[in-house]
Protein backbone atom coordinates (compact mmCIF):
# COMPACT_ATOMS: atom_id res chain seq x y z
CA UNK A 1 0.00 0.00 0.00
CA UNK A 2 1.46 3.30 -0.66
CA UNK A 3 2.32 5.86 2.42
CA UNK A 4 1.99 9.29 0.46
CA UNK A 5 -0.25 11.93 1.50
CA UNK A 6 -2.23 12.62 -2.38
CA UNK A 7 -3.46 16.33 -3.39
CA UNK A 8 -5.67 17.22 -5.97
CA UNK A 9 -3.62 19.48 -7.62
CA UNK A 10 -0.27 21.35 -6.60
CA UNK A 11 1.26 21.71 -3.42
CA UNK A 12 1.49 25.31 -4.30
CA UNK A 13 -2.22 25.67 -5.02
CA UNK A 14 -2.89 23.40 -1.52
CA UNK A 15 -0.25 25.90 0.18
CA UNK A 16 -2.06 28.94 -0.89
CA UNK A 17 -5.71 27.37 -0.19
CA UNK A 18 -4.31 26.93 3.11
CA UNK A 19 -2.87 30.54 3.70
CA UNK A 20 -6.59 31.70 2.45
CA UNK A 21 -8.25 30.06 4.87
CA UNK A 22 -6.34 30.62 8.02
CA UNK A 23 -6.25 34.68 6.82
CA UNK A 24 -10.25 34.04 6.96
CA UNK A 25 -10.43 32.24 9.93
CA UNK A 26 -11.21 29.63 8.68
CA UNK A 27 -8.76 27.36 10.57
CA UNK A 28 -10.07 25.15 13.23
CA UNK A 29 -7.93 23.48 16.02
CA UNK A 30 -8.22 19.59 15.66
CA UNK A 31 -6.44 17.55 17.93
CA UNK A 32 -5.71 13.81 16.61
CA UNK A 33 -5.98 10.68 18.46
CA UNK A 34 -5.93 7.03 17.61
CA UNK A 35 -4.94 4.98 20.26
CA UNK A 36 -5.04 5.96 23.52
CA UNK A 37 -3.49 3.69 25.76
CA UNK A 38 -3.55 3.80 30.16
CA UNK A 39 0.49 4.24 30.20
CA UNK A 40 -0.08 7.73 28.57
CA UNK A 41 -3.04 8.80 30.75
CA UNK A 42 -0.82 11.33 32.44
CA UNK A 43 0.01 12.69 29.49
CA UNK A 44 -3.52 13.05 28.26
CA UNK A 45 -4.68 14.48 31.00
CA UNK A 46 -2.13 17.53 30.88
CA UNK A 47 -3.04 17.87 27.18
CA UNK A 48 -6.55 18.51 27.44
CA UNK A 49 -6.33 20.50 30.66
CA UNK A 50 -4.39 22.81 28.70
CA UNK A 51 -6.75 22.67 26.20
CA UNK A 52 -9.95 23.58 28.10
CA UNK A 53 -8.31 26.30 29.18
CA UNK A 54 -8.26 28.33 25.88
CA UNK A 55 -10.69 26.30 23.81
CA UNK A 56 -14.35 25.87 23.61
CA UNK A 57 -15.72 22.68 22.70
CA UNK A 58 -17.05 22.45 19.11
CA UNK A 59 -20.29 20.51 19.92
CA UNK A 60 -22.71 18.91 17.44
CA UNK A 61 -24.56 21.97 18.39
CA UNK A 62 -22.11 24.38 17.30
CA UNK A 63 -20.07 22.53 14.63
CA UNK A 64 -21.84 24.18 11.99
CA UNK A 65 -20.90 27.81 12.94
CA UNK A 66 -17.48 27.04 13.18
CA UNK A 67 -17.36 25.75 9.64
CA UNK A 68 -19.08 28.59 8.60
CA UNK A 69 -16.95 31.23 10.50
CA UNK A 70 -19.73 32.59 12.51
CA UNK A 71 -18.21 30.99 15.51
CA UNK A 72 -19.49 33.68 18.33
CA UNK A 73 -17.73 32.33 21.57
CA UNK A 74 -14.66 34.63 22.64
CA UNK A 75 -12.40 31.39 22.58
CA UNK A 76 -11.32 29.10 19.90
CA UNK A 77 -13.13 25.77 19.22
CA UNK A 78 -11.30 22.49 19.61
CA UNK A 79 -12.13 19.18 18.31
CA UNK A 80 -10.46 15.70 19.69
CA UNK A 81 -11.22 13.17 16.95
CA UNK A 82 -10.54 9.94 17.81
CA UNK A 83 -9.48 7.93 14.86
CA UNK A 84 -10.20 3.59 14.49
CA UNK A 85 -12.58 3.12 17.44
CA UNK A 86 -10.26 1.52 20.06
CA UNK A 87 -11.66 0.02 23.18
CA UNK A 88 -9.05 2.14 24.44
CA UNK A 89 -10.74 5.38 23.69
CA UNK A 90 -13.58 4.64 25.87
CA UNK A 91 -11.94 3.69 29.01
CA UNK A 92 -9.19 6.30 29.02
CA UNK A 93 -9.67 9.13 26.75
CA UNK A 94 -13.38 9.72 26.62
CA UNK A 95 -13.63 10.17 31.05
CA UNK A 96 -11.05 12.91 30.38
CA UNK A 97 -12.86 14.62 27.68
CA UNK A 98 -15.87 14.40 29.38
CA UNK A 99 -14.27 15.69 32.47
CA UNK A 100 -13.61 18.98 30.88
CA UNK A 101 -16.60 19.43 28.63
CA UNK A 102 -15.03 18.15 25.37
CA UNK A 103 -17.36 16.16 22.28
CA UNK A 104 -15.12 13.79 21.73
CA UNK A 105 -15.50 13.11 17.35
CA UNK A 106 -15.17 9.78 16.60
CA UNK A 107 -13.92 8.54 13.14
CA UNK A 108 -14.82 4.67 12.74
CA UNK A 109 -13.73 2.36 9.61
CA UNK A 110 -17.12 0.42 10.75
CA UNK A 111 -16.33 -3.00 9.63
CA UNK A 112 -13.47 -2.93 12.31
CA UNK A 113 -16.27 -2.95 15.36
CA UNK A 114 -17.88 -6.30 14.09
CA UNK A 115 -14.62 -8.40 13.24
CA UNK A 116 -14.64 -11.15 15.94
CA UNK A 117 -12.64 -10.35 18.91
CA UNK A 118 -10.19 -13.19 18.27
CA UNK A 119 -9.36 -12.00 14.86
CA UNK A 120 -9.00 -8.56 16.04
CA UNK A 121 -5.67 -7.84 15.61
CA UNK A 122 -5.44 -9.77 12.68
CA UNK A 123 -7.75 -7.82 11.00
CA UNK A 124 -5.55 -4.40 12.41
CA UNK A 125 -2.00 -5.76 11.13
CA UNK A 126 -3.45 -5.75 7.70
CA UNK A 127 -5.80 -2.74 7.43
CA UNK A 128 -3.39 -0.57 8.50
CA UNK A 129 -4.41 0.11 12.45
CA UNK A 130 -1.87 0.56 14.26
CA UNK A 131 -2.02 -0.52 18.06
CA UNK A 132 -0.11 1.03 20.97
CA UNK A 133 3.55 -0.44 22.11
CA UNK A 134 2.10 -2.02 24.51
CA UNK A 135 -1.20 -4.10 25.04
CA UNK A 136 -3.18 -3.46 27.51
CA UNK A 137 -6.05 -5.86 26.60
CA UNK A 138 -3.93 -9.47 25.93
CA UNK A 139 -6.40 -12.03 24.89
CA UNK A 140 -9.20 -9.71 25.10
CA UNK A 141 -11.27 -7.27 22.06
CA UNK A 142 -9.18 -4.19 21.08
CA UNK A 143 -12.14 -2.13 19.10
CA UNK A 144 -15.08 -0.56 20.92
CA UNK A 145 -18.24 -2.75 20.43
CA UNK A 146 -21.76 -1.24 18.79
CA UNK A 147 -23.07 -1.39 22.07
CA UNK A 148 -20.21 0.67 23.35
CA UNK A 149 -20.30 3.19 20.48
CA UNK A 150 -23.80 3.57 20.71
CA UNK A 151 -23.82 4.11 24.57
CA UNK A 152 -20.82 7.00 23.32
CA UNK A 153 -23.26 8.78 20.89
CA UNK A 154 -26.27 8.59 23.32
CA UNK A 155 -23.44 10.63 26.02
CA UNK A 156 -23.49 13.77 22.92
CA UNK A 157 -20.23 12.36 21.38
CA UNK A 158 -20.67 12.51 17.60
CA UNK A 159 -19.42 9.27 15.10
CA UNK A 160 -18.68 10.14 12.05
CA UNK A 161 -17.43 7.35 8.76
CA UNK A 162 -13.94 6.16 8.26
CA UNK A 163 -14.35 4.36 5.19
CA UNK A 164 -15.37 1.14 5.83
CA UNK A 165 -12.82 -1.28 6.09
CA UNK A 166 -10.08 1.05 6.83
CA UNK A 167 -9.09 2.18 2.89
CA UNK A 168 -7.14 4.60 1.25
CA UNK A 169 -8.72 6.46 -1.73
CA UNK A 170 -6.60 6.81 -4.98
CA UNK A 171 -7.43 8.76 -8.19
CA UNK A 172 -7.79 4.92 -9.95
CA UNK A 173 -9.73 2.95 -6.74
CA UNK A 174 -12.91 0.81 -8.77
CA UNK A 175 -16.32 1.70 -8.39
CA UNK A 176 -16.83 -1.60 -6.56
CA UNK A 177 -14.37 -0.89 -3.66
CA UNK A 178 -15.81 2.64 -3.15
CA UNK A 179 -19.53 1.66 -3.41
CA UNK A 180 -18.45 -0.64 -0.15
CA UNK A 181 -16.32 1.79 1.56
CA UNK A 182 -18.43 4.58 1.28
CA UNK A 183 -22.29 4.03 0.67
CA UNK A 184 -21.97 0.13 2.90
CA UNK A 185 -19.88 1.85 5.76
CA UNK A 186 -22.95 4.43 5.55
CA UNK A 187 -25.80 1.88 5.87
CA UNK A 188 -23.69 -0.09 8.36
CA UNK A 189 -22.95 2.66 10.52
CA UNK A 190 -26.48 4.40 10.64
CA UNK A 191 -27.97 0.71 11.33
CA UNK A 192 -26.07 0.45 13.81
CA UNK A 193 -26.10 3.68 15.75
CA UNK A 194 -29.74 4.43 14.87
CA UNK A 195 -29.17 8.09 13.35
CA UNK A 196 -27.53 9.87 10.91
CA UNK A 197 -23.96 9.49 10.19
CA UNK A 198 -23.12 12.67 7.64
CA UNK A 199 -18.94 13.17 8.11
CA UNK A 200 -16.57 10.93 6.09
CA UNK A 201 -12.61 10.90 6.29
CA UNK A 202 -10.57 8.32 4.23
CA UNK A 203 -7.39 6.66 5.08
CA UNK A 204 -4.80 9.73 4.71
CA UNK A 205 -7.05 11.60 4.36
CA UNK A 206 -7.50 12.45 0.82
CA UNK A 207 -9.89 15.59 -0.33
CA UNK A 208 -11.94 16.14 -2.95
CA UNK A 209 -10.79 16.24 -5.99
CA UNK A 210 -8.35 13.18 -6.13
CA UNK A 211 -10.96 11.24 -7.22
CA UNK A 212 -13.89 12.92 -8.65
CA UNK A 213 -16.04 9.55 -8.75
CA UNK A 214 -15.70 8.76 -4.85
CA UNK A 215 -16.73 12.55 -4.46
CA UNK A 216 -19.93 12.05 -6.19
CA UNK A 217 -20.98 8.72 -4.75
CA UNK A 218 -19.81 11.12 -1.41
CA UNK A 219 -22.65 13.26 -1.92
CA UNK A 220 -25.00 10.41 -3.04
CA UNK A 221 -24.76 9.03 0.08
CA UNK A 222 -26.18 11.67 1.95
CA UNK A 223 -22.50 12.80 3.15
CA UNK A 224 -21.90 16.14 4.03
CA UNK A 225 -18.49 17.01 4.91
CA UNK A 226 -15.25 15.39 4.31
CA UNK A 227 -12.57 15.36 6.74
CA UNK A 228 -8.95 15.26 4.90
CA UNK A 229 -5.27 15.78 5.96
CA UNK A 230 -5.81 19.99 5.36
CA UNK A 231 -9.44 20.15 5.64
CA UNK A 232 -12.86 20.09 6.18
CA UNK A 233 -15.11 20.52 2.99
CA UNK A 234 -18.81 21.04 3.09
CA UNK A 235 -19.94 19.47 0.50
CA UNK A 236 -23.67 19.67 0.38
CA UNK B 1 1.68 40.65 11.76
CA UNK B 2 3.49 43.16 11.37
CA UNK B 3 6.55 42.63 9.23
CA UNK B 4 8.79 43.80 11.97
CA UNK B 5 7.44 41.19 14.32
CA UNK B 6 8.29 38.12 12.22
CA UNK B 7 11.15 36.09 12.99
CA UNK B 8 13.68 36.66 10.36
CA UNK B 9 14.11 34.39 7.80
CA UNK B 10 17.86 33.47 8.38
CA UNK B 11 19.57 30.18 7.87
CA UNK B 12 19.19 29.75 11.06
CA UNK B 13 15.66 29.86 10.96
CA UNK B 14 15.53 27.12 8.24
CA UNK B 15 17.53 25.26 10.06
CA UNK B 16 15.42 25.22 13.05
CA UNK B 17 12.04 24.43 11.30
CA UNK B 18 13.18 21.24 9.54
CA UNK B 19 14.93 20.43 12.65
CA UNK B 20 11.29 20.88 13.89
CA UNK B 21 9.76 18.65 11.27
CA UNK B 22 11.77 15.88 11.76
CA UNK B 23 10.98 15.74 15.44
CA UNK B 24 7.91 16.39 15.17
CA UNK B 25 7.54 13.65 12.28
CA UNK B 26 9.20 11.15 14.79
CA UNK B 27 6.67 11.28 16.97
CA UNK B 28 4.35 7.82 17.87
CA UNK B 29 1.29 9.21 15.90
CA UNK B 30 -0.70 5.89 16.70
CA UNK B 31 -0.66 6.61 20.73
CA UNK B 32 -0.89 10.36 21.11
CA UNK B 33 -2.81 13.44 20.59
CA UNK B 34 -1.59 15.46 17.36
CA UNK B 35 -2.71 19.12 17.13
CA UNK B 36 -3.53 20.14 13.80
CA UNK B 37 -4.96 23.29 11.98
CA UNK B 38 -7.96 22.31 9.34
CA UNK B 39 -8.88 24.45 7.07
CA UNK B 40 -12.64 24.55 6.49
CA UNK B 41 -13.93 25.02 3.31
CA UNK B 42 -17.69 25.67 2.11
CA UNK B 43 -17.70 23.69 -1.46
CA UNK B 44 -21.50 24.37 -2.04
CA UNK B 45 -20.82 28.31 -2.73
CA UNK B 46 -18.96 30.42 -5.37
CA UNK B 47 -15.81 31.82 -5.08
CA UNK B 48 -13.51 32.33 -1.67
CA UNK B 49 -15.35 32.08 1.56
CA UNK B 50 -16.29 36.02 2.83
CA UNK B 51 -13.55 36.98 4.63
CA UNK B 52 -13.56 37.55 8.79
CA UNK B 53 -11.24 40.54 10.19
CA UNK B 54 -9.15 38.43 12.71
CA UNK B 55 -5.61 39.48 13.69
CA UNK B 56 -5.49 35.99 14.85
CA UNK B 57 -6.28 34.26 11.95
CA UNK B 58 -4.56 36.91 9.32
CA UNK B 59 -1.14 36.20 12.11
CA UNK B 60 -1.46 32.25 11.68
CA UNK B 61 -1.90 32.98 7.64
CA UNK B 62 1.48 34.88 7.90
CA UNK B 63 3.13 32.38 9.39
CA UNK B 64 2.49 30.07 7.76
CA UNK B 65 3.04 31.09 5.05
CA UNK B 66 6.60 32.19 6.19
CA UNK B 67 7.44 29.07 7.04
CA UNK B 68 6.47 27.60 3.49
CA UNK B 69 8.40 30.09 1.83
CA UNK B 70 11.50 29.00 4.06
CA UNK B 71 11.10 25.30 3.39
CA UNK B 72 10.61 25.79 -0.33
CA UNK B 73 14.15 27.61 -0.19
CA UNK B 74 15.85 24.30 0.83
CA UNK B 75 13.19 22.23 -0.95
CA UNK B 76 11.60 23.38 -3.71
CA UNK B 77 9.32 20.64 -4.76
CA UNK B 78 6.91 19.84 -1.39
CA UNK B 79 4.82 17.10 -1.32
CA UNK B 80 1.59 16.53 0.82
CA UNK B 81 3.61 15.19 3.69
CA UNK B 82 6.02 18.34 3.89
CA UNK B 83 2.80 20.29 3.92
CA UNK B 84 1.19 17.94 6.68
CA UNK B 85 4.43 18.60 8.80
CA UNK B 86 4.33 22.25 8.33
CA UNK B 87 0.85 22.62 9.58
CA UNK B 88 2.38 20.10 12.70
CA UNK B 89 4.72 22.80 13.34
CA UNK B 90 2.41 26.08 13.07
CA UNK B 91 0.31 24.03 15.29
CA UNK B 92 3.03 23.27 17.51
CA UNK B 93 4.10 26.48 18.07
CA UNK B 94 1.11 28.30 17.76
CA UNK B 95 -1.96 26.69 18.98
CA UNK B 96 -2.75 27.42 22.54
CA UNK B 97 -0.71 30.86 21.76
CA UNK B 98 -3.55 32.26 19.20
CA UNK B 99 -6.20 30.99 21.32
CA UNK B 100 -6.08 34.01 23.92
CA UNK B 101 -9.19 35.93 23.57
CA UNK B 102 -9.13 39.50 22.90
CA UNK B 103 -8.61 41.42 26.31
CA UNK B 104 -11.81 42.76 26.12
CA UNK B 105 -13.80 39.50 25.83
CA UNK B 106 -12.51 38.16 29.06
CA UNK B 107 -15.74 37.70 30.99
CA UNK B 108 -14.14 37.45 33.85
CA UNK B 109 -12.14 40.49 33.54
CA UNK B 110 -15.07 42.22 32.66
CA UNK B 111 -17.64 40.98 34.76
CA UNK B 112 -21.09 42.50 33.96
CA UNK B 113 -22.28 45.02 36.77
CA UNK B 114 -24.50 43.73 39.57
Amino acid sequence: MASRLLLPGTAQATLADLANGLARSRGLRVVNFHATPRYREAEFRRQIEAYALHCEPITTANFASAIDGVWNHARPGLMPVLFEGYRDNLDVLLPILEEHGFTAWLFIPSAFLGVAEHAQRAYAASHMLRLPARDEYPGQRIALTWDEARDISRRGHRFACHSRTHNELRPDTPLAILEDEICTAKTEMEAELGHEVDIFCWLRGAEVGVNPEADKLLRQAGFRYLFSNFKIQKLQ
Amino acid sequence: MSPALLPACTDAFVDDLIAQMQVLGARPYSEIGVPMFLVAEDLTKDGPAEAIVSCSGNDLATLFAQMAEALLSRKPELDANDIARLVEVLADRYFLAFATPAFSAIGALHPEPS
